[in-house]
Formats: C-alpha cells, sequence, structure tokens
C-alpha cells in the first residue's frame, strides 16, 4: 500500500474508533483545560493566621495590624494563649501563629532585641512559606520603622536613616513566571505529560485493538513511519490548541517561540508515536493500554525532575526517567517557552530527544517483526 | 456467594493481567517513589556569583553563600549576559550580582544593594535559592550592622511547624503512593466487574450467585476489598518506616480511613461500571475524575485558595479527605473530631452503587449489553 494512502487509512481509523478520538482528542483537550482549575488563583493569598499576643501593648496592635495587612495572611482571631493556637492549626483552622512575647513594648522602648514568633504548617510547603514570608514581611517594615524614628530622633537625615535600617539589603529579580505562580509552574510540564500519555494509551489501543480483530499491524518501516505520520499531525494540531488557547484562556507567561517549540518538539512526539507503536503490540487488549497509562502518569511527573531537581533522585532512578520521552521533552518545552532559552541552550534535551525517537522506532520494528505474536497483558 | 468466591480466585489465577495489577504494582510503584523521595531535602542548588566589587567584604559574602546549606557557589568571570544563557541552560538556579563599590558604600553607609536573579519557573528549587540567598545576605549585613552599633529592634524567628528540617519532599511522598493506589483499586474494581461484561461472561457470574445481583458483587470484590486494604495499609505503614516518619495522631484513625477510602474507590468503581456498562467507558470516564485528583486535593496548592469548580471539585472528590485525614493523624497529630469528618465525606461513596443497582441488574441479565468494547 503506498505510503500515503497508508496514512490517510491510520487517520481515518483514529478518528471514527469512538474509543480512541475521546483519548485522543477528547482527554487532551478536556485534561488541558481541566488541570490547571484549581491552581488558577496562582498565588495562595488571605491564609488564616491567628495571633498569640501576650503584650496587648499599642505596639503589638500596631504589629498585628501591619500583618492583617499583607497579601498572604488573614488574621481570623486573637489570643493569649499559645497552646489554643497551635490546636488551631493541628485541626487546620488556621495555617500559622504569630506569637508576640509579653514585654515586646518594653523591650522596644528600652532598645532590647525583640524576637517575634512565625509558627507556619510546614507539612505544606505553600502554606508555610505564604504564611512566614507575610510574616516576616510585616515585622521587617514595623522593625526598620522603629530604626527610622529613632534616627530621626536623633536627629539624622533619613537617607541614613534606611542605611542603618538595613546596611546590606537584597533586590529580587523573577526570572521567568514574574508572579510566582503555581500554575505558571506546573502546569506546562504537565500539558507535555498529557500530551505523551494521551497519545500512548490512543496508540497503544489502534495496536492492541487490531490484533484482537485479528487484524495484522504495520511490520514495515515505511507501514510504522505512514501510521505514525497520522498521529503526528494530530499532536501537532493539539500543541497549536495547548499554545494558542490553553495559554490564553489561563493566561500563563511565555518568552519562547511557537516555532521553536514545534521544532524541539517534533523529536518528542516521534518518540511518544514510536513508543506507543512498539507498546501497542504488547498490550494483550485495549483497555490495559489505558490502565498502565494511568498507573504511570505520577510516577513519569516525578521522574521528569521538573518538581524537585532530578539531581537528588537515586542514580538507577535518573536514567529510569531519562527513558520517558516526557523527562527531556519537559525540560526543553520549559526552558524553551517559559524561560525563553533558544534551542542552542537545550541542545542536550533536543538530541536526546532524536535519540529516544530513533530508539523507539528500532524497538517498534523489531517487536513487529520479530515478535509477531508477543503480548504480555 | 462461595461459588462466586471461587469462581473469580480460578478467573484470577487465570489472568497474568490481574496478578500484574494487584500484586506486582502495589510493590512496585511505590518502591520507586520511595526512592525518588529518600534522599533528604536537595543538595547543593548551583548558584552564580558576579564578583564586579572584588573586595574583602564581597569574597565574604561569596563565601557564606557557598557555605550556607542547599546552594553552593559556581564562580562566574563573565558578565551578566552569559549568566542569563547559564540560567537557561539549567547549569544555575540563580544569579548573585555583587556591585561594583559594595564595600566602600557599605562602610560609607550609603546602603548598596546585592542584585539577586532568580529562576522562578522552578518554583520550588527557586524559592529555596531565593530563601537561602536572602537569609546569607542578611547574616552578612547584621554583622556589619553590629560593628557600626545598630541590629535590627525587631526579627523573626521561623518555627516550621511538625516539619522542622524543612523536609517537604518527604512529606509529599505518602500522599503520592496513596493517590497511586488510589488510582490502581478503582482501575482494578472497573476491570474485574466490567470484563464480565465485555467478554460476555456475566451471566456466568450472576448464575453462580443464585442470579442474585448482592451477593454477585459483593463475593467478587470482597477479596479485593480485604487485599487492598491490608496490602494497602502495609504499603503505607511500610513506606513510613522507610521514609523515618513518625505517626504523631492515631495509627488506628489513619488506617482506619485507609479502609474506608479503599471501600470508597471500590464504590466508584462499581458505580462508574454500572453507569456505563462498558470497561472501556468507565475507565475513560475514572480517568478524568481521579487521574488529576492529587491536583484538587490540597497537598500541594492549598484548597482554600482555590475558586469556583475548583474549589467545589475539590470537596467532592474522595481522595482529597482521605489524604487530608492522613496528613492530619500522620504528620500533625490532629484532633479526631478534625480528621472525622472527612471520614464522613468518604462513607456516602461507599453506597454510591445503590444508585445504579436497577440498571446493574439489566447488565447482567441481558446479553445485550455483553461485547461492547
Amino acid at each position: 500500500m503506498p505510503a500515503w494512502r497508508t496514512f490517510r487509512n491510520e487517520l481515518r481509523a483514529a478518528l471514527t474508533d469512538r474509543g480512541v478520538v475521546i483519548i485522543l482528542l477528547g482527554g487532551s483537550i478536556l485534561y488541558a483545560l481541566f488541570y490547571p482549575l484549581p491552581y488558577q488563583a496562582q498565588v495562595a493569598t488571605g491564609l488564616p493566621v491567628v495571633v498569640v499576643d501576650q503584650d496587648a501593648s499599642a505596639s503589638s496592635r500596631e504589629l498585628i495590624r501591619r500583618v492583617a495587612a499583607t497579601e498572604q495572611i488573614r488574621v481570623i482571631g486573637v489570643i493569649t494563649e499559645p497552646r489554643e493556637a497551635e490546636a488551631m492549626v493541628r485541626a487546620m483552622r488556621a495555617a500559622g501563629v504569630v506569637q508576640i512575647p509579653a514585654d515586646f513594648e518594653r523591650d522596644i522602648l528600652r532598645q532590647e532585641p525583640v524576637q517575634v514568633g512565625a509558627f507556619g504548617n510546614a507539612a505544606f510547603m505553600v502554606l508555610y512559606s505564604q504564611v512566614v514570608t507575610g510574616m516576616a514581611n510585616a515585622v521587617q517594615s514595623f522593625s526598620a520603622d522603629i530604626v527610622r524614628q529613632r534616627q530621626l530622633e536623633e536627629g539624622r537625615a533619613e537617607l541614613f536613616a534606611d542605611t542603618l535600617a538595613e546596611p546590606l539589603a537584597t533586590d529580587l529579580h523573577e526570572l521567568f513566571n514574574p508572579d510566582g505562580g503555581y500554575a505558571n509552574y506546573v502546569v506546562p510540564a504537565v500539558l507535555i505529560l498529557i500530551l505523551q500519555q494521551t497519545f500512548l494509551i490512543g496508540i497503544g489501543m489502534m495496536g492492541a485493538g487490531r490484533r484482537e480483530q485479528g487484524l495484522g499491524t504495520a511490520t514495515g518501516l515505511g507501514d510504522l513511519l505512514a501510521t505514525g505520520a497520522a498521529y503526528l499531525v494530530l499532536l501537532a494540531l493539539l500543541l497549536a490548541f495547548y499554545l494558542l488557547v490553553v495559554y490564553e484562556v489561563f493566561g500563563f507567561p511565555r518568552y519562547g517561540r511557537v516555532v521553536e517549540v514545534y521544532w524541539l518538539l517534533l523529536p518528542f512526539f516521534l518518540a511518544v508515536i514510536f513508543l506507543g507503536q512498539a507498546l501497542g503490540q504488547l498490550f494483550r487488549s485495549r483497555e490495559t493500554a489505558m490502565q498502565t497509562m494511568m498507573l504511570l502518569s505520577l510516577p513519569a511527573i516525578f521522574l521528569a525532575g521538573f518538581a524537585w531537581p532530578a539531581e537528588i533522585m537515586p542514580t538507577p532512578l535518573v536514567w529510569l526517567g531519562q527513558l520517558i520521552p516526557s523527562t527531556p521533552g519537559i525540560d526543553g518545552f520549559v526552558r524553551v517557552y517559559q524561560m525563553g532559552a533558544s534551542l542552542e541552550e537545550v541542545r542536550p534535551a533536543q538530541l536526546q530527544l532524536w535519540m529516544l525517537a530513533g530508539a523507539y522506532l528500532v524497538l517498534a520494528w523489531g517487536i513487529a517483526r520479530f515478535r509477531p505474536h508477543a503480548a504480555v497483558s | 456467594m462461595r461459588l462466586v468466591l471461587g469462581r473469580e480466585w480460578r478467573r484470577f489465577c487465570a489472568t497474568p493481567r490481574l496478578w500484574l495489577l494487584v500484586v506486582l504494582v502495589p510493590v512496585l510503584l511505590p518502591t520507586v517513589l520511595v526512592a525518588v523521595f529518600l534522599e533528604r531535602a536537595p543538595t547543593d542548588l548551583p548558584v552564580a556569583v558576579l564578583d564586579y566589587d572584588q573586595s574583602h567584604l564581597s569574597r565574604q559574602i561569596s563565601r557564606t553563600l557557598d557555605a550556607t546549606p542547599g546552594i553552593s557557589v559556581v564562580r562566574f568571570p563573565a558578565d551578566l549576559q552569559a549568566a542569563g544563557a547559564a540560567v537557561r541552560r539549567g547549569e544555575v538556579f540563580a544569579v548573585v550580582a555583587l556591585p561594583p563599590d559594595l564595600h566602600r558604600d557599605v562602610l560609607r553607609g550609603q546602603a548598596p544593594r546585592v542584585q539577586l536573579f532568580y529562576n522562578r519557573q522552578m518554583l520550588t528549587a527557586g524559592n529555596v535559592v531565593m530563601r537561602e540567598v536572602r537569609t546569607a545576605i542578611a547574616t552578612v549585613g547584621a554583622g556589619i550592622g553590629i560593628r557600626q552599633g545598630v541590629f535590627p529592634p525587631v526579627r523573626t524567628e521561623n518555627h516550621p511547624l511538625f516539619n522542622p528540617g524543612l523536609d517537604f519532599a518527604r512529606f509529599l511522598a505518602l500522599p503520592l503512593i496513596a493517590t497511586l493506589l488510589h488510582i490502581l483499586i478503582v482501575v482494578v474494581t472497573i476491570d474485574v466487574t466490567g470484563r464480565e461484561l465485555r467478554e460476555g461472561t456475566a451471566g456466568g457470574w450472576l448464575n453462580a450467585a443464585d442470579r442474585r445481583l448482592g451477593p454477585a458483587l459483593l463475593g467478587k470484590l470482597l477479596p479485593y476489598f480485604a487485599w487492598f486494604s491490608l496490602a494497602g495499609a502495609g504499603v503505607l505503614a511500610l513506606s513510613v518506616q522507610l521514609l523515618g516518619l513518625e505517626v504523631r495522631g492515631s495509627a488506628l484513625l489513619w488506617l482506619g480511613g485507609w479502609v474506608v477510602f479503599t471501600a470508597a474507590c471500590m464504590g466508584l468503581g462499581v458505580f462508574l461500571t454500572g453507569l456505563f456498562g462498558n470497561l472501556r467507558m468507565a475507565t475513560s470516564v475514572a480517568s478524568v475524575i481521579i487521574s488529576p485528583a492529587f491536583a484538587y486535593s490540597g497537598m500541594t496548592f492549598p484548597t482554600t485558595a482555590m475558586e469556583g469548580f475548583a474549589s467545589f471539585w475539590s470537596t467532592v472528590l474522595p481522595l482529597g479527605h482521605y489524604l487530608n485525614l492522613q496528613a492530619g493523624q500522620l504528620a500533625m497529630g490532629s484532633p479526631v473530631s478534625a480528621s472525622l469528618i472527612h471520614l464522613y465525606w468518604l462513607i456516602p461513596f461507599i453506597g454510591l452503587p445503590l444508585l445504579v443497582t436497577r440498571r446493574w441488574r439489566q447488565l447482567l441479565a441481558d446479553p445485550v449489553h455483553w461485547g461492547a468494547r
């Protein structure tokens, strides 16, 4: 059969198979719109915090006012008993506690250093860092004002007073993800994983379905390439939907160029397609493809090392992760589109993707050729 | 019901797929996750320092940064452009620029400012680097202040409750293992029930139960329920041991919660198979519900910050309730009453199949419904 006809037949078969099209198109689109929803707020603000005020002075009330004014924190109560406050954190009614010690105002007036306790629920990273950052900012501005006031009372210039409040300061410049949004961090990586998983399922189902019906699967190299091209077209269209629609709907920042994303992801798509063709010959039934990929999504995203730097994983797992197309795919995509890296700067990831594509093509071809009846489950 | 049990045992033994799913996967996948998270908090993340001052002070800052746990300094002779490229290539997570005349300006009291450029796209690593660099510079600054006779009048003292080492990764491992098991339980429940319809063996199944729906479903699912309750609790308890976590609340409530959650997952599975009467369709829909469930659970991003549909969905999904119960009893030592609320939310899921009993009767009795793929 000429390659063009093989391509057209595969495309038609995939699009008319209800089970497959639900996953390939329905799944890819639905998940991409469904996944970002919990993170839509981007930054957790107004987290409940309880204040333990053991001083009950004008100064402590001023500090509480400043804590309440931070965007991270909503003060839900001012009490005097520390134990009660911790119990509220344990019961998840408060995310943190500000503890103002007794003699707070007296020590400030005596010019003795004072410490304010910043307690945060560190069982959850976002809760802890947001709450403690809010408290630190409030205390820092409160403290700087005291220094400023002392210096002015001693008759020094305001400029000099600022210096003394903070002799060496740090200016923060966020590179990329300007508002520190959680969705901006997670979703780009998840989008790449979604494309991989839905297409591994869809292509796997097609392969398993053919075997179940006793139809021959593509065995020649040319057939594998021609059928693969059908999925490549779908992947290219879905990527356009992600980059144009999904990014627009959720307002994700981007610093890269669409053309470069396509160049980068071309070998990623090929690797996914050929891996799908290889796996499709190993599944005994269509549903197995779906079940397997549902179970592997979570490990795949953590093996990709985007959530936490890969350096800390044991070496065999790092290698295992490098065999999954999404690992270099996510890494390269995030660098190019979210961080504006040039293709030159992501060359290692790109090279790895081409190697994976080649290896999985050989694997798919090898299985088709030498083990025509292979199936594990 | 004994006939159904015997029949299921024979089916199970003859199906390699079920052996893999039921016996191998619950051991293998959690092992991978435990291995991913076994290492303690990230070891030194690379940071580039651009020293335009080359003074005693700038070198002191470099040394302090290098000595800070969590980051390591990569000396970088080139300019900001090259440093930016290093960030994009992933060689460093941040660039610290020490401006010219830093030392002189500090001595003159002109409040020089250190410039920190950090990669916020990699939010977790970026925030660690940002926090560490800020603390290190503030420490150096405080030293200068004390020498000049000034110190901050009020400071915060951070107390990370429940997690003094700020070892967030370790706290994520257990929720992830539970999430994997929850996907597995739903998948297996739909598989063992839906496969009978797909392969047209549902008649034999119903006959083995004297053509009664209750015994048919219970006889088929009770062994899996017992297995996943026990094996799941075992895997979770073992992971707690391996990761060196301690149970701060009630272990009984935590593992009891697991058993109820197992039943809730199976209830959801039986409901979906009944509703769609088709293995493939039920699995597809289950995937839409359970695959993104972790994102809605509040373990990574707080549920209180979710809006609209996400807020609603996070309250409805069973996974979030179990994970909050687990976090409460395991990490925080929450009062029983706070965790019981989550337990109550799980119970309706066990009864979910009751909504589709009529449909289940039709599915099992009428061969018209069999064989759909």
